[in-house]
């Protein structure tokens, strides 16, 4: 061809929002999504870092045992308050002796499970609702999308906290209560993706080739709804973690004598102002770092590059 | 058109409202233990009651009438301020609400103000600087602060200005015996304000704001408006940031709710005399007429603060007043 | 073409085989077409404009619109128009690099600061942009814009001055004034940005690409209005024949400079550099119309079809008692207003889209009265082409594997590409990589796959170049040719569908007006 069609290189860079409405010729080439979406960016330190940290988190908290020889709920008057770096007790010890470090390992163990099988529970819930909503009848995405609606504009913090105190605490009210008020956001990304990508004229090229409603769905839909839904399943994790971490610092999660990381910060909270900020800060320091790690993946995920 | 775009609207809100006393009331009704005996114990100062005071204050009580009798009894009561008595104190559940609510508006409303300019302010650096660095700089710190819970950004303001440098007190506002002057309030005020407002979705605000208005930067109308000579000012103000914070304001109708739920913590770390410690007291000790209480009232004001949430974007963006998607408004 | 265009003696000689388009108008007091004004409303000289990469896309291009003239600026897409137009007030970011002179009145606008430009922009030069819905706030009304652009001058009184531009115009002030963009047809959009360019009546107006999105009465109406206010217009546009009716002189943009520049029906009947004359010669549609082979059975037929449309709380009949044959063979064009159906034809034609009365045959069977694995072999009789092409692809696929799909392997991929005259090394690409006009063959290449006895083609060459679209319209005609495929071509173009179309439907409100 002579003239090849260029396209203009677009000046002012926005931020990672997309879809800007430009005057000029050509279109935007959309960014190449991988099929899996599992794809991770070699390149991108940041995100091997997270995948690192989240890794030994999760191996420090299966070989608890091994990594320290203390009881996380012995208490030892002789060692009472050690600061960090003390002989034997590398984190130090709490106002009642306990081992810092065991409790934060064991510790781990709870927040993870927390997390992860809450997570997991909220996913699989907001997918399937999603799904239904987007692919049976009208009476039923209508039920589904006002339900998760006005789920959405309640204080859930709130209720979870109502329905921990009814229900007494305990891992399963926790897991329960944060997969009952945090589907809503799976379900409805899930619904408007495939939606959306149900109207998109190469679903429709699809469907003209003569492949059947199966095919086209494995084939493209599920491809194209999975980066978006991988993406805020890998955020409902770290939500989920930063729940349990709240009601259990509000003392309405874990039970307090099962250490989690949020009853950690509890009992710790009054020595902040006594000088043994290492008993907030530790455990402060994990979730934190889990959290950003679990977002670095979930953004990785859904292709925003930052 | 935005009369209709109200109703709807209003009707929403009167069906969350709904949604939600309905669950505060099937929690109350389920809570273990008898509310009958509470009180009894309450008023005698702690002695076990007898079955038969409890079984006849029960009766008296109306506590074995069916389930929708009750509800429309607590529905009656809640709406004219009467949600019973505390379990703990005895003390009528209205005002336990009112001498503490005051407390909870005043650091929500604090705290709002504080997270719309700081969201405006660092958003806007984001999305009109040309400087790369600072771009990046601002997006890293945003989203660092997405994964800070809470209740962790408020115990880290502490430990700096409280125990580190302090500078400013760790709590303990309205004890008895100390007035409360202005300056003691402004002092107080500061340190869960500030964890109040950077602690809950703050990234999220200052990013809705980057890239709403990032993405208009060189959107068709925005370069129009300059091909007509128009200031800078104008520009920015009336064709960037009216159009691009319009996905902002949709969500911080529903981000307040969040700060108010986020109270809960705040005010428990800085012992700030509000409604959300009251609950999370409420709650440890099961005293279910407060904490229901409690619950309802946040969500009657989570859902206010959502439509005017929507008031707003309509005002915004005329377009939402004919779909009438205030929160779906977004890309 | 469409009425309101023709009549009013040439004025120009030699326009020939154009001027029957040639619009006149009121151009009271112009210079005639041959002699050159002694005063420029613009003067461009050297123009160079560097996008940031480096690449120089404009390079040493000079260019002059006299006073009260109007000169269109014609190109293929990518030549730098656009960048040219903005390059005269200089709307581009600091990232693009712009170098050279540049005059409006006299003045020199590259030595000037923010504070003189903007006294420049708005009031001695109107911009009128392409996609006029996009180009104004949607959060104000029209007569905000107005209002704000004369107060930004310190002008006059906003409301008398905007009000007289709505009517200047064609536009009731009335109506409009508290109207907001989105509520107001697309003529009237583009009427209404328009006013909003001229409000403070500049003498010259750069209108770039401001009627590619309307149809082609709305597109001639709005033309009209810019001609009939009598001052110097930059008529950007990749359409030669609006280039030819509308405007005085042609410059055609090539390579980054201008390689022709002189009287419209000079350019038009003499082109003289290689450019224009493939320009020239794509523009005109010119190539000789081939019958096919005399129509055989019906392959589609539709009897008595109606189908709506449930928008956003609201629905819309899009199709009200159709009845259509397409016979093997034979070429049919749809052509039509926007909205007026056309694309909801093609879904049903297609067996895709369900309509809710009425029958879809394929030979003697009922399309819907099968059972969904005959329905679905049915489609594969139909090959489906779409407007945008990009879109139609899955945006993880390779060239290959989309055309690999319809084949059910990848033998005869590069055969395929081949046919449509598309290199078989660009199989490994992405779509997304490649250009509007291949693109659109990998899309044919696909519909072919399954070897249709029907193509549907929704709008294909909109949105491309005209030499694109020429060498798609070539192809088309040869497969028709060749093959004895039958062809559904909807446009909106009345000349497209002359060139492909042994017959011509216009469909309007979901119903066919005429037939023939």
């Amino acid at each position: 061809m002579p003239i090849t069609e260029t396209r203009l290189a677009r000046t002012g860079r926005t931020g990672s929002g997309g879809g800007v409405p430009f005057s000029g010729e050509g279109t935007p080439p959309p960014a190449p999504r991988g099929l899996l979406a599992v794809r991770l960016p070699a390149r991108r330190p940041g995100v091997w870092a997270a995948a690192l940290l989240l890794a030994a988190f999760a191996l420090a908290a299966l070989l608890a045992p091994v990594l320290t020889r203390y009881d996380p709920i012995a208490t030892d008057t002789l060692a009472t308050s050690l600061p960090p770096g003390s002989p034997g007790h590398p984190l130090g010890t709490d106002q009642l002796g306990r081992d810092l470090l065991a409790r934060i390992l064991y510790g781990a163990r709870t927040s993870l499970i927390v997390g992860i099988v809450a997570a997991a529970i909220t996913v699989a819930a907001g997918v399937l609702l999603g799904g239904l909503a987007a692919a049976g009848p009208r009476w039923l995405d209508e039920a589904i999308s006002r339900v998760a609606d006005v789920l959405l504009s309640l204080p859930m913090l709130v209720v979870v906290l109502a329905l921990a105190a009814v229900a007494g605490p305990s891992l399963g009210t926790v897991i329960l209560a944060v997969a009952a008020t945090a589907w809503m956001p799976v379900a409805l990304v899930t619904r408007a993706e495939l939606i959306s990508l149900r109207e998109r004229p190469y679903v429709r090229a699809a469907h003209a080739l003569g492949l059947s409603r199966g095919r086209v769905l494995v084939r493209h839909l599920l491809p194209g709804a999975l980066p978006p839904v991988a993406s805020i399943a890998a955020f409902e994790v770290g939500h989920a973690i930063l729940t349990e971490s709240t009601l259990s610092f509000l003392g309405l999660g874990v039970p307090p004598n099962r250490p989690s990381w949020g009853n950690l910060l509890t009992e710790a909270q009054a020595h902040l102002l006594t000088g043994e900020w290492y008993t907030v800060a530790f455990p402060a320091a994990c979730v934190v770092a889990t959290i950003l790690a679990v977002n670095v993946l979930a953004s990785t995920i859904s292709g925003e590059t930052r | 058109m935005i009369a209709r775009f109200l109703i709807r609207r209003a009707a929403t809100a009167l069906a969350v409202v709904a949604a939600l006393s309905a669950l505060c009331f099937v929690l109350l009704d389920v809570a273990p233990g008898s509310p009958a005996a509470s009180i009894l114990e309450a008023r005698s100062g702690g002695r076990p009651a007898t079955p038969a005071a409890v079984e006849r204050l029960e009766r008296e009580m109306g506590l074995h009438d069916p389930l929708p009798v009750r509800y429309g009894r607590w529905v009656a009561g809640a709406a004219r301020g009467d949600f019973g008595d505390s379990y703990g104190t005895g003390r009528p559940v209205g005002e336990v609400l009112a001498d503490t609510a005051p407390w909870t508006l005043l650091l929500t409303a604090a705290a709002v103000l504080l997270s719309v300019a700081g969201a405006i302010a660092v958003g806007l650096a984001a999305a009109l600087t040309r400087r790369a660095w600072l771009r990046r700089g601002i997006q890293t710190a945003l989203f660092a602060l997405g994964g800070m819970p809470g209740f962790v950004s408020a115990l880290l303001l502490m430990w700096i200005f409280s125990a580190w440098l302090q500078v400013l007190p760790s709590g303990g506002l309205n004890r008895p015996g100390e007035p409360v002057t202005a300056g003691v309030l402004a002092a107080h005020l500061v340190l869960p304000a500030l964890a109040l407002a950077f602690g809950h979705h703050f990234g999220t605000y200052a990013r809705l704001v980057e890239t709403g208005v990032g993405r208009l930067r060189s959107a068709p109308h925005v370069e129009n408006a300059r091909a007509r000579g128009l200031s800078r000012w104008t520009v920015t103000v009336r064709h960037l940031m009216r159009p691009g914070l319009v996905p902002f304001t949709a969500r911080l109708g529903v981000g307040v709710g969040g700060l108010i739920a986020g109270a809960y913590a705040t005010e428990m770390i800085f012992s700030w005399p509000g409604i959300g410690r009251q609950a999370v007291l409420a709650a440890r000790e099961q005293d279910y007429p407060v904490l229901t209480a409690v619950v309802l009232v946040t969500g009657v004001i989570v859902v206010l603060a959502n439509l005017l949430g929507d008031l707003a974007v309509a005002w915004l963006d005329p377009r939402v007043r004919l779909t009438g998607k205030a929160r779906h408004a977004h890309h | 073409m469409t009425p309101g265009g023709a009549g009013g003696g040439a004025p120009c000689p030699g326009v020939g085989a154009w001027s029957e388009e040639r619009a006149e108008g009121a151009r009271a007091g112009r210079g005639g077409c041959g002699g050159s004004s002694p005063h420029k409303a613009l003067e461009i000289v050297d123009l160079a404009v560097t996008v940031p990469g480096g690449r120089r896309v404009v390079d040493g291009l000079s260019l002059a619109v006299p006073d009260g003239r109007i000169v269109a600026l014609a190109g293929a897409s990518g030549s730098g128009k656009s960048l040219t137009a903005r390059s005269v007030v200089r709307l581009h970011d600091p990232s693009v690099r712009v170098e050279g002179t540049i005059r409006v009145g006299g003045l020199d606008v590259m030595g000037m600061g923010r504070r003189e430009l903007r006294r420049v922009r708005g009031r001695r030069v109107g911009y009128a942009f392409q996609d006029a819905s996009a180009a104004l706030n949607p959060t104000l009304t029209i007569g905000r814009h107005l209002a704000e652009t004369v107060r930004a001058h310190g002008a006059g009184d906003p409301r008398e001055l905007g009000a007289g531009a709505l009517e200047r115009c064609g536009l009731d002030p009335e109506q409009v004034w508290e109207a907001r963009p989105y509520e107001l047809s697309g003529g009237q959009v583009q009427r209404a940005a328009l006013a909003v360019a001229t409000v403070l009546e500049p003498e010259l107006l750069i209108a770039d690409e401001v009627t590619t999105a309307l149809d082609p009465e709305t597109q001639a109406e709005v033309l009209d209005t810019i001609r009939a206010q009598g001052r110097a217009v930059l008529l950007i546009t990749h359409d030669l024949a609006v280039a030819g009716r509308w405007a005085d002189e042609i410059a055609i943009l090539a390579e980054g400079r201008i390689v022709e520049q002189g009287p419209s029906g000079r350019v038009l009947d003499e082109p003289e550099h290689p450019f224009t004359r493939d320009l020239v010669a794509a523009a005109r549609l010119d190539a000789p119309f081939e019958p096919g082979e005399p129509a055989g059975e019906p392959v589609r037929s539709l009897r008595g079809v109606r189908r709506v449309l449930h928008g956003r709380g609201r629905t819309t009949l899009a199709l009200d008692g159709v009845d259509l044959d397409v016979r093997a063979g034979e070429s049919v064009a749809v052509v039509g207003r926007s909205g007026s159906g056309k694309s909801t034809l093609v879904g049903v034609l297609a067996g895709l889209d369900r309509p809710e009365a009425g029958r879809v045959l394929a030979g003697e069977r009922d399309v819907w009265g099968l059972r969904d694995r005959e329905r679905r072999a049915l489609r594969r009789e139909a090959g489906l082409v779409f407007q945008d092409a990009q879109a139609s692809f899955d945006p993880r696929y390779t060239v290959e594997r989309v055309v690999a799909e319809a084949l059910g392997g990848r033998e005869g991929v590069a055969e395929l590409l081949e046919r449509v005259g598309l290199d078989p090394a660009l199989a490994g690409r992405h779509p997304s990589t490649l250009s509007g006009g291949e693109r659109q063959r990998v899309a044919l290449a696909r519909a072919l796959a399954s070897r249709p006895r029907i193509l549907l083609a929704d709008e294909p060459t909109t949105g491309l170049d005209v030499l694109a679209q020429e060498r798609i319209l070539d192809l088309l005609a040869r497969l028709r040719r060749e093959e004895g495929l039958a062809i559904v071509f909807v446009t909106h173009d009345p000349r497209v569908a002359r060139r492909i179309a042994d017959r011509v439907i216009t469909l309007d409100a979901g119903t066919v007006l005429s037939s023939g």
